[in-house]
């Protein structure tokens, strides 16, 4: 679950970059609003791939707080930057544009999933935490 | 209710077979999306040309001869979808069209398409109309707006992010937006709609910054095409052909006629996808039957045993049809769920990739189809179950047991 929540933070990353991208640049060369908004999703994207990086590379029995305490950043991270687009930054003017009709959906989609997915994961490993606490109270 | 149903034996028949019984689900959810989507798809086409029928008021459209000449000119999309356009005619032309008999009323419109408005990298259609005569596009913005549109006040599609009171630049004059259009599921939802004034000025900016002014001379000489009403006794198509024939330089064309051709692909695209659904949902449908029975010969012994300790051939088989009941339910609601979630988040984008009018039923539809979708799902399975249900249940108990 880790490696998918990894996963999912490569793809939102990546794909906002390459697959799912805001609309391209005016015909004098400036950008739109939705550019600085991809800008804003990439670097979040960034930060939280660094972060299940971490999640996936942090073993041991004695780790499932921190990996928890991950996961949930993860988790509200993933929230922020579904909403980036649209209601933290304001798209372009007409809703055919591209940053309206592919990048808003695709980042939503993947955020929310990602969200849910680190939820799980940070439940997960607390629950695993509380287990290791009571075992070594028990020894 | 839950205690109940996660204490009862088809549950936990469910429960302890993952890989069936997620295998079994997945199906369900793709039979119950492609049913929810398709039917929404084919919805929304057809609500996408009712709409575009309302829109289109005027009996004949006339327009100047080049239009229709110029390859680079797609004059069936400008007309009905609002694609961008430029084209040009004197207004003395307007006038003699307008003097024809049989023309009852006769409004002008002019079209410019900004090439950069500040806020998009593609172009913004405005529509100037003469608010005097005009009869299509005013009832509409009466819908939204109480008075007429003053100089330097504009009313903007659905689908144009913009609200009332937000000030636009266009060829660096501010106007104000004053009203927002209701949606039509076409590129005029992304239009901006002004009065002659507006767009003397607008259009007049424009060949200030050496934007517009090959293509016109004079913006207070001249207008993109005329929109006529023919009088009460006379047929469209002898007004049509007068106008061809008596007016020098334009084109007319019957408006229904413009519209048969989107029509037709608009049917066109409804049936193909209208198949698809239904293929993918046979398809599924199949798989069930064929899985439901697999799984239920496969637990022939599991069966027998029961009917060995006393179930009745009904208690059998209502476990079985339990179990895919659940299965069903199970599958119906993500495949549901995944149905609306790509229908409201990629609406924009299948509009864009069919390029035909597409408008999205109320909400309330969508969620009574979404429940319709359901229990379809749950119907269709429960009838995959029907046929090995019984035949599991009226077979033998000890002659089971001896086959095994």
């Amino acid at each position: 679950m880790d490696v998918a929540t990894a996963l999912l933070c490569v793809i939102l990353t990546a794909g906002v970059r390459i697959v799912f991208h805001a609309c391209d640049a005016k015909e004098d060369g400036t950008w739109m609003t939705c550019h600085w908004a991809e800008m804003t999703v990439f670097a979040a994207g960034i930060a939280m791939t660094l972060q299940a990086l971490i999640l996936c590379l942090v073993r041991g029995k004695g780790c499932h707080g921190i990996r928890a305490g991950l996961c949930l950043a993860i988790a509200v991270q993933s929230i922020l930057c579904a909403l980036v687009p649209g209601a933290v930054i304001r798209l372009c003017m007409m809703e055919s544009m591209r940053c309206h009709t592919v990048m808003r959906p695709a980042v939503l989609l993947t955020g929310l999933l990602l969200a849910v997915l680190s939820v799980i994961c940070g439940l997960r490993h607390r629950a695993m935490c509380g287990r290791g606490h009571l075992s070594s109270d028990a020894q | 209710m839950i205690k109940k149903i996660r204490a009862s034996l088809p549950y936990k028949n469910i429960v302890n077979r993952p890989a069936r019984s997620i295998a079994l689900v997945v199906l369900c959810a793709i039979l119950t999306c492609a049913f929810f989507y398709g039917t929404m798809m084919v919805q929304s086409l057809n609500r996408g040309l009712a709409s575009l029928r309302n829109r289109m008021g005027a009996d004949i459209m006339v327009v100047p001869f080049e239009a229709t000449t110029k390859s680079d000119i797609d004059l069936e999309n400008i007309i009905l979808l609002g694609n961008m356009g430029y084209f040009y005619m004197d207004t003395d032309t307007a006038d003699k069209i307008a003097a024809r008999e049989g023309v009852s009323v006769a409004s002008t419109q002019y079209y410019l398409s900004t090439v950069s408005s500040g806020c998009c990298s593609v172009p913004v259609q405005i529509i100037g109309f003469d608010p005097e005569t005009d009869f299509t596009v005013t009832p509409w913005i009466k819908k939204s707006y109480g008075r007429d549109l003053r100089e330097m006040e504009v009313v903007v599609g659905h689908k144009l992010n913009a609200f009332v009171g937000d000030t636009l630049t266009f060829y660096g004059q501010n106007v104000t937006v004053a009203a927002k259009l209701e949606e039509t599921g076409t590129d005029l939802d992304t239009a901006v709609y002004c009065n002659q004034l507006t767009i003397r000025r607008l259009t007049q900016a424009s060949i200030d910054l050496r934007l517009n002014h090959e293509r016109i001379a004079d913006p207070e000489r001249v207008v993109s095409c005329v929109l006529v009403n023919v009088r009460e006794g006379y047929s469209v198509d002898e007004v049509c052909n007068d106008i061809n024939i008596h007016v020098r330089g334009v084109k007319a064309f019957r408006t229904a006629g413009l519209m048969e051709g989107i029509a037709s692909s608009l049917r066109g695209a409804a049936r193909v996808i209208a198949i698809m659904a239904v293929a993918v949902w046979l398809v599924c449908l199949s798989v069930l039957v064929i899985a439901f029975s697999m799984s239920v010969r496969e637990r022939k012994k599991e069966f027998a045993l029961l009917r060995a300790i006393g179930a009745s051939q009904k208690k059998v088989s209502r476990i079985i049809l339990q179990e895919s009941a659940l299965i069903s339910f199970f599958g119906a609601l993500p495949g549901v769920g995944t149905g609306v979630l790509i229908l409201f988040l990629f609406a924009g984008l299948v509009e864009e990739m069919l390029s035909l009018p597409f408008l999205l039923p109320p909400v309330w539809q969508i969620l009574g189809m979404a429940l319709l979708a359901v229990c379809a799902g749950v119907m269709c399975s429960v009838f995959a179950g029907v046929r090995t249900a019984r035949k599991t249940a009226g077979a033998e108990a000890g002659e089971s047991l001896r086959e095994l």
